[in-house]
Protein backbone atom coordinates (compact mmCIF):
# COMPACT_ATOMS: atom_id res chain seq x y z
CA UNK A 1 0.00 0.00 0.00
CA UNK A 2 1.31 3.55 -0.99
CA UNK A 3 1.20 6.59 1.48
CA UNK A 4 -1.75 8.27 -0.19
CA UNK A 5 -5.51 7.03 -0.12
CA UNK A 6 -6.46 5.18 -3.13
CA UNK A 7 -9.38 7.18 -5.31
CA UNK A 8 -10.87 3.84 -6.64
CA UNK A 9 -14.50 3.37 -6.16
CA UNK A 10 -14.87 0.55 -3.92
CA UNK A 11 -17.84 -2.23 -5.53
CA UNK A 12 -20.66 -2.45 -3.55
CA UNK A 13 -20.26 -6.44 -3.04
CA UNK A 14 -17.85 -5.39 -0.52
CA UNK A 15 -19.95 -3.86 1.87
CA UNK A 16 -23.52 -5.59 1.86
CA UNK A 17 -20.72 -8.69 2.01
CA UNK A 18 -19.48 -7.47 5.47
CA UNK A 19 -23.16 -6.21 6.02
CA UNK A 20 -24.10 -10.51 5.66
CA UNK A 21 -21.09 -11.25 7.86
CA UNK A 22 -21.90 -8.90 10.82
CA UNK A 23 -25.29 -9.98 10.49
CA UNK A 24 -24.01 -13.67 11.42
CA UNK A 25 -21.75 -12.64 13.74
CA UNK A 26 -25.12 -10.95 15.54
CA UNK A 27 -26.78 -14.50 15.42
CA UNK A 28 -23.67 -16.42 16.94
CA UNK A 29 -23.36 -13.92 19.57
CA UNK A 30 -26.87 -14.26 20.91
CA UNK A 31 -26.72 -17.96 20.15
CA UNK A 32 -23.69 -18.44 22.13
CA UNK A 33 -25.04 -16.11 25.06
CA UNK A 34 -27.97 -18.86 25.44
CA UNK A 35 -25.17 -21.40 26.03
CA UNK A 36 -24.02 -21.68 29.97
CA UNK A 37 -20.41 -21.68 28.73
CA UNK A 38 -18.85 -21.44 32.55
CA UNK A 39 -15.81 -18.61 32.65
CA UNK A 40 -16.07 -18.28 28.61
CA UNK A 41 -19.33 -16.85 27.76
CA UNK A 42 -17.69 -13.16 27.82
CA UNK A 43 -14.61 -13.95 26.26
CA UNK A 44 -16.46 -15.97 23.18
CA UNK A 45 -18.76 -12.94 22.84
CA UNK A 46 -15.81 -10.26 22.72
CA UNK A 47 -13.92 -12.48 20.37
CA UNK A 48 -17.02 -12.30 18.50
CA UNK A 49 -17.30 -8.56 18.34
CA UNK A 50 -13.72 -7.85 18.15
CA UNK A 51 -13.72 -9.78 14.56
CA UNK A 52 -17.06 -7.55 14.25
CA UNK A 53 -15.37 -4.26 14.87
CA UNK A 54 -12.24 -5.46 12.75
CA UNK A 55 -14.63 -6.17 9.87
CA UNK A 56 -16.04 -2.30 10.42
CA UNK A 57 -12.83 -0.78 10.40
CA UNK A 58 -10.86 -2.83 7.42
CA UNK A 59 -14.25 -2.26 4.85
CA UNK A 60 -17.05 0.36 6.10
CA UNK A 61 -13.93 2.62 7.32
CA UNK A 62 -11.97 1.94 4.35
CA UNK A 63 -8.72 1.39 6.12
CA UNK A 64 -8.28 -0.96 3.19
CA UNK A 65 -7.19 1.49 1.12
CA UNK A 66 -6.11 4.05 3.42
CA UNK A 67 -2.60 5.56 3.91
CA UNK A 68 -0.18 4.04 6.71
CA UNK A 69 0.11 7.05 8.66
CA UNK A 70 -3.45 6.66 8.94
CA UNK A 71 -3.73 2.99 9.56
CA UNK A 72 -1.13 3.58 11.85
CA UNK A 73 -3.34 6.04 14.19
CA UNK A 74 -6.22 3.43 14.22
CA UNK A 75 -4.22 0.74 15.78
CA UNK A 76 -2.55 3.91 18.34
CA UNK A 77 -5.99 4.30 19.90
CA UNK A 78 -6.66 0.51 20.18
CA UNK A 79 -3.03 -0.13 21.67
CA UNK A 80 -3.55 2.94 23.95
CA UNK A 81 -6.66 1.35 25.01
CA UNK A 82 -5.02 -1.91 25.87
CA UNK A 83 -2.63 -0.28 27.88
CA UNK A 84 -5.27 1.34 29.83
CA UNK A 85 -6.87 -1.81 30.10
CA UNK A 86 -4.28 -4.35 31.18
CA UNK A 87 -2.98 -1.75 34.10
CA UNK A 88 -6.28 -1.47 35.50
CA UNK A 89 -7.42 -5.32 35.59
CA UNK A 90 -3.79 -6.02 36.47
CA UNK A 91 -4.06 -3.34 39.34
CA UNK A 92 -7.46 -5.25 40.67
CA UNK A 93 -6.72 -8.85 40.16
CA UNK A 94 -3.96 -8.25 42.34
CA UNK A 95 -5.37 -6.75 45.18
CA UNK A 96 -7.01 -8.63 48.26
CA UNK A 97 -10.12 -7.31 48.42
CA UNK A 98 -13.13 -7.94 51.16
CA UNK A 99 -15.12 -11.23 49.76
CA UNK A 100 -18.23 -9.94 49.58
CA UNK A 101 -19.04 -7.14 46.97
CA UNK A 102 -19.53 -3.54 49.53
CA UNK A 103 -22.82 -2.08 50.63
CA UNK A 104 -22.11 1.13 49.81
CA UNK A 105 -21.59 1.97 46.43
CA UNK A 106 -24.80 3.92 45.86
CA UNK A 107 -27.29 4.91 48.31
CA UNK A 108 -29.11 1.94 49.64
CA UNK A 109 -31.57 0.99 47.09
CA UNK A 110 -35.17 -0.20 48.56
CA UNK A 111 -35.85 -3.77 48.68
CA UNK A 112 -39.63 -4.10 48.75
CA UNK A 113 -41.99 -1.39 46.77
CA UNK A 114 -42.42 2.20 48.60
CA UNK A 115 -45.85 3.05 49.55
CA UNK A 116 -47.62 4.48 46.83
CA UNK A 117 -48.00 7.88 48.76
CA UNK A 118 -45.01 8.37 51.14
CA UNK A 119 -46.35 10.52 53.82
CA UNK A 120 -45.66 14.25 53.24
CA UNK A 121 -43.46 16.15 55.74
CA UNK A 122 -46.06 18.64 56.35
CA UNK A 123 -45.92 22.49 56.73
CA UNK B 1 -10.06 41.38 -10.54
CA UNK B 2 -13.44 42.63 -8.33
CA UNK B 3 -14.56 40.57 -5.93
CA UNK B 4 -18.31 40.44 -7.66
CA UNK B 5 -16.46 38.90 -11.17
CA UNK B 6 -14.18 36.18 -9.22
CA UNK B 7 -17.61 34.65 -7.51
CA UNK B 8 -19.04 34.72 -10.95
CA UNK B 9 -16.42 32.73 -11.98
CA UNK B 10 -16.43 30.43 -9.21
CA UNK B 11 -19.78 29.49 -9.96
CA UNK B 12 -19.15 28.72 -12.95
CA UNK B 13 -16.19 26.37 -11.93
CA UNK B 14 -19.02 24.51 -10.64
CA UNK B 15 -20.75 23.35 -13.16
CA UNK B 16 -17.38 22.26 -15.00
CA UNK B 17 -15.42 19.70 -14.33
CA UNK B 18 -13.38 20.14 -11.16
CA UNK B 19 -9.26 20.42 -11.94
CA UNK B 20 -5.86 21.16 -9.99
CA UNK B 21 -4.85 24.45 -9.32
CA UNK B 22 -3.83 26.36 -12.32
CA UNK B 23 -0.47 27.46 -11.97
CA UNK B 24 0.68 31.29 -12.89
CA UNK B 25 0.12 32.47 -10.03
CA UNK B 26 -3.80 33.53 -10.05
CA UNK B 27 -4.81 34.01 -5.88
CA UNK B 28 -8.50 33.89 -6.46
CA UNK B 29 -10.83 31.65 -6.42
CA UNK B 30 -11.31 30.79 -9.79
CA UNK B 31 -8.55 29.01 -10.80
CA UNK B 32 -9.36 26.29 -8.01
CA UNK B 33 -11.68 23.61 -7.30
CA UNK B 34 -14.67 24.10 -5.05
CA UNK B 35 -13.67 22.68 -1.29
CA UNK B 36 -10.30 23.17 -1.79
CA UNK B 37 -8.82 24.87 1.43
CA UNK B 38 -5.37 27.33 0.46
CA UNK B 39 -3.12 26.22 3.43
CA UNK B 40 -3.08 22.50 1.72
CA UNK B 41 -1.14 21.39 -1.46
CA UNK B 42 -3.67 19.98 -3.58
CA UNK B 43 -7.11 18.55 -2.73
CA UNK B 44 -6.11 14.84 -2.52
CA UNK B 45 -3.57 15.90 0.78
CA UNK B 46 -6.29 18.08 2.18
CA UNK B 47 -8.44 14.60 2.18
CA UNK B 48 -5.66 12.55 3.56
CA UNK B 49 -5.49 16.04 6.28
CA UNK B 50 -8.86 15.46 6.92
CA UNK B 51 -9.11 11.87 7.46
CA UNK B 52 -6.10 11.43 9.74
CA UNK B 53 -7.41 14.00 12.23
CA UNK B 54 -10.58 11.91 12.37
CA UNK B 55 -8.76 9.10 13.28
CA UNK B 56 -7.03 11.20 16.04
CA UNK B 57 -10.55 12.39 17.12
CA UNK B 58 -11.79 8.81 17.07
CA UNK B 59 -8.36 7.63 18.87
CA UNK B 60 -9.34 9.86 22.11
CA UNK B 61 -13.32 8.38 21.71
CA UNK B 62 -11.98 5.15 21.97
CA UNK B 63 -10.57 5.74 25.07
CA UNK B 64 -13.56 7.95 26.55
CA UNK B 65 -15.46 4.94 25.95
CA UNK B 66 -12.39 2.69 27.21
CA UNK B 67 -12.88 4.07 30.82
CA UNK B 68 -16.13 3.30 30.76
CA UNK B 69 -15.45 -0.65 29.74
CA UNK B 70 -13.00 -0.44 32.43
CA UNK B 71 -15.23 0.68 35.06
CA UNK B 72 -17.73 -1.69 34.12
CA UNK B 73 -15.27 -4.71 34.01
CA UNK B 74 -14.40 -3.86 37.47
CA UNK B 75 -17.51 -3.80 39.18
CA UNK B 76 -18.96 -6.37 37.14
CA UNK B 77 -16.20 -8.75 38.67
CA UNK B 78 -16.91 -8.07 42.22
CA UNK B 79 -20.73 -8.85 41.78
CA UNK B 80 -20.27 -11.07 38.41
CA UNK B 81 -24.24 -12.81 40.23
CA UNK B 82 -25.65 -9.30 40.20
CA UNK B 83 -24.67 -8.21 36.93
CA UNK B 84 -26.02 -11.40 35.02
CA UNK B 85 -29.02 -11.26 37.52
CA UNK B 86 -29.80 -7.60 36.58
CA UNK B 87 -29.05 -8.03 32.65
CA UNK B 88 -31.55 -10.33 32.56
CA UNK B 89 -34.06 -7.86 32.89
CA UNK B 90 -33.04 -5.95 29.42
CA UNK B 91 -34.61 -6.87 26.66
CA UNK B 92 -32.94 -9.08 24.56
CA UNK B 93 -35.06 -8.70 21.65
CA UNK B 94 -35.17 -4.90 21.31
CA UNK B 95 -31.19 -4.72 21.54
CA UNK B 96 -30.88 -6.96 18.52
CA UNK B 97 -33.54 -5.29 16.58
CA UNK B 98 -31.57 -2.09 17.56
CA UNK B 99 -28.21 -3.80 16.76
CA UNK B 100 -29.32 -5.26 12.93
CA UNK B 101 -30.69 -1.21 12.82
CA UNK B 102 -27.29 0.11 13.27
CA UNK B 103 -25.48 -1.81 11.32
CA UNK B 104 -28.02 -0.99 8.55
CA UNK B 105 -27.21 2.04 9.00
CA UNK B 106 -23.30 1.84 8.71
CA UNK B 107 -24.49 0.04 5.38
CA UNK B 108 -26.35 2.84 4.29
CA UNK B 109 -23.32 5.24 5.20
CA UNK B 110 -20.96 3.42 3.33
CA UNK B 111 -22.78 3.53 0.50
CA UNK B 112 -23.15 7.33 1.01
CA UNK B 113 -19.41 7.29 0.85
CA UNK B 114 -18.96 5.32 -1.89
CA UNK B 115 -21.69 7.88 -3.71
CA UNK B 116 -19.40 10.48 -2.56
CA UNK B 117 -16.64 8.74 -4.29
CA UNK B 118 -17.91 8.88 -7.85
CA UNK B 119 -19.81 12.51 -6.82
CA UNK B 120 -23.36 11.53 -7.05
CA UNK B 121 -25.24 14.01 -4.75
CA UNK B 122 -28.52 12.80 -5.37
CA UNK B 123 -27.21 9.00 -4.37
CA UNK B 124 -25.18 10.61 -1.64
CA UNK B 125 -28.59 12.81 -0.50
CA UNK B 126 -30.64 9.48 -0.79
CA UNK B 127 -28.36 7.02 1.62
CA UNK B 128 -27.70 9.83 3.94
CA UNK B 129 -31.20 10.22 4.14
CA UNK B 130 -31.81 6.39 4.77
CA UNK B 131 -29.01 6.50 7.62
CA UNK B 132 -30.55 9.44 9.81
CA UNK B 133 -34.26 7.32 9.47
CA UNK B 134 -32.55 4.22 10.81
CA UNK B 135 -30.35 6.38 13.36
CA UNK B 136 -33.65 7.89 14.79
CA UNK B 137 -35.39 4.29 14.28
CA UNK B 138 -32.62 3.36 17.05
CA UNK B 139 -33.39 6.14 19.20
CA UNK B 140 -37.18 5.63 18.93
CA UNK B 141 -36.42 1.97 20.35
CA UNK B 142 -34.14 3.22 22.89
CA UNK B 143 -36.54 5.38 24.11
CA UNK B 144 -39.28 2.58 24.42
CA UNK B 145 -36.54 0.59 26.29
CA UNK B 146 -35.42 3.56 28.67
CA UNK B 147 -39.17 3.90 29.57
CA UNK B 148 -39.84 0.45 30.46
CA UNK B 149 -36.81 0.86 32.74
CA UNK B 150 -38.23 3.54 34.84
CA UNK B 151 -41.79 1.79 34.89
CA UNK B 152 -39.90 -1.06 36.47
CA UNK B 153 -37.89 0.56 39.50
CA UNK B 154 -34.77 -0.03 37.67
CA UNK B 155 -32.88 3.36 37.36
CA UNK B 156 -30.91 4.02 40.03
CA UNK B 157 -30.90 6.14 42.37
CA UNK B 158 -33.70 6.51 45.67
CA UNK B 159 -36.50 5.07 43.63
CA UNK B 160 -34.43 1.64 42.46
CA UNK B 161 -35.83 -2.13 43.92
CA UNK B 162 -34.53 -5.33 43.67
CA UNK B 163 -36.42 -7.73 44.61
CA UNK B 164 -32.97 -9.88 46.65
CA UNK B 165 -31.39 -7.90 49.04
CA UNK B 166 -28.22 -9.06 48.71
CA UNK B 167 -27.75 -8.46 45.23
CA UNK B 168 -29.05 -4.97 45.28
CA UNK B 169 -25.79 -2.82 45.62
CA UNK B 170 -24.37 -5.47 42.17
CA UNK B 171 -28.05 -4.51 40.33
CA UNK B 172 -28.23 -1.15 40.70
CA UNK B 173 -24.51 -0.89 39.35
CA UNK B 174 -24.98 -2.82 36.72
CA UNK B 175 -27.78 -0.13 35.73
CA UNK B 176 -24.94 2.89 36.67
CA UNK B 177 -23.35 1.61 34.04
CA UNK B 178 -26.07 0.66 31.71
CA UNK B 179 -27.62 3.86 31.58
CA UNK B 180 -24.53 6.00 31.43
CA UNK B 181 -22.86 4.02 27.95
CA UNK B 182 -26.16 3.68 26.08
CA UNK B 183 -27.16 6.55 27.66
CA UNK B 184 -23.28 8.51 25.77
CA UNK B 185 -23.50 5.99 22.85
CA UNK B 186 -27.22 7.65 22.41
CA UNK B 187 -25.96 11.02 22.68
CA UNK B 188 -23.11 10.51 19.79
CA UNK B 189 -26.20 8.65 17.80
CA UNK B 190 -28.38 12.38 18.52
CA UNK B 191 -25.16 14.71 17.32
CA UNK B 192 -24.48 12.05 14.24
CA UNK B 193 -28.23 12.72 13.61
CA UNK B 194 -27.37 16.34 13.67
CA UNK B 195 -24.47 15.93 11.54
CA UNK B 196 -26.12 13.78 8.61
CA UNK B 197 -28.66 16.87 8.78
CA UNK B 198 -26.28 19.31 7.94
CA UNK B 199 -24.76 16.91 4.66
CA UNK B 200 -28.01 16.13 3.79
CA UNK B 201 -28.58 19.95 3.05
CA UNK B 202 -25.36 20.27 1.45
CA UNK B 203 -25.68 17.45 -0.64
CA UNK B 204 -28.69 19.05 -2.01
CA UNK B 205 -27.14 21.79 -3.25
CA UNK B 206 -24.69 19.65 -5.03
CA UNK B 207 -21.51 20.15 -2.86
CA UNK B 208 -19.09 17.07 -3.74
CA UNK B 209 -17.55 16.20 -6.42
CA UNK B 210 -14.97 13.14 -6.79
CA UNK B 211 -12.11 15.41 -5.40
CA UNK B 212 -14.11 16.69 -2.34
CA UNK B 213 -15.60 14.02 -0.78
CA UNK B 214 -13.67 14.51 2.99
CA UNK B 215 -16.37 15.57 4.67
CA UNK B 216 -19.14 13.14 3.63
CA UNK B 217 -15.56 10.31 4.30
CA UNK B 218 -15.32 11.60 8.21
CA UNK B 219 -19.06 11.53 8.38
CA UNK B 220 -18.97 7.90 7.93
CA UNK B 221 -15.73 7.40 10.30
CA UNK B 222 -17.68 9.29 12.89
CA UNK B 223 -20.68 6.94 12.36
CA UNK B 224 -19.47 3.29 12.28
CA UNK B 225 -17.44 4.53 15.55
CA UNK B 226 -20.53 4.61 17.22
CA UNK B 227 -21.99 1.29 15.37
CA UNK B 228 -18.13 -0.21 16.68
CA UNK B 229 -19.35 1.27 20.43
CA UNK B 230 -22.84 -0.47 19.94
CA UNK B 231 -21.37 -4.20 18.89
CA UNK B 232 -19.33 -4.26 22.18
CA UNK B 233 -21.96 -2.59 24.45
CA UNK B 234 -25.13 -5.36 22.69
CA UNK B 235 -23.13 -8.74 24.44
CA UNK B 236 -21.73 -6.78 27.21
CA UNK B 237 -24.89 -5.29 28.55
CA UNK B 238 -27.86 -7.45 27.31
CA UNK B 239 -26.73 -10.94 26.90
CA UNK B 240 -24.98 -11.65 30.33
CA UNK B 241 -27.68 -13.51 32.11
CA UNK B 242 -28.75 -15.05 28.57
CA UNK B 243 -28.25 -18.95 29.78
CA UNK B 244 -29.73 -17.98 33.18
CA UNK B 245 -33.14 -18.47 31.82
CA UNK B 246 -35.79 -15.49 30.40
CA UNK B 247 -36.30 -13.22 33.12
CA UNK B 248 -37.88 -10.81 31.03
Amino acid sequence: MDNHSSHEIPSVGAYVGVFGALMVFTAITVGAATLDLGMMNTPIALAIAGCKAAMVMWIFMELRHAPRLTRLTAITGIAFLAIMLILTFGDYYGRTLPDTPPKAWLPQPATAPAPAHAPSQGH
Amino acid sequence: MSKEEGDTTRMATHTTTPHQPAPGGDHGHAAHPSGYAHQFEDLGQQLDSSVLGMWIFLAQEIMFFGGLFAGYSVYRWRAPEAFAAASNHLNVPLGGLNTVVLILSSLTMALAVRAAMMGENKQILRYLVATLILGCTFLGVKVIEYADKFEHHLVPGYNFQWPVASEAAGAQMFYVFYFVMTGMHAFHMIIGAGLLLYFINKARKNTYHTQYYGPIENMGLYWHFVDIVWIFLFPLLYLLGLHLGSGH
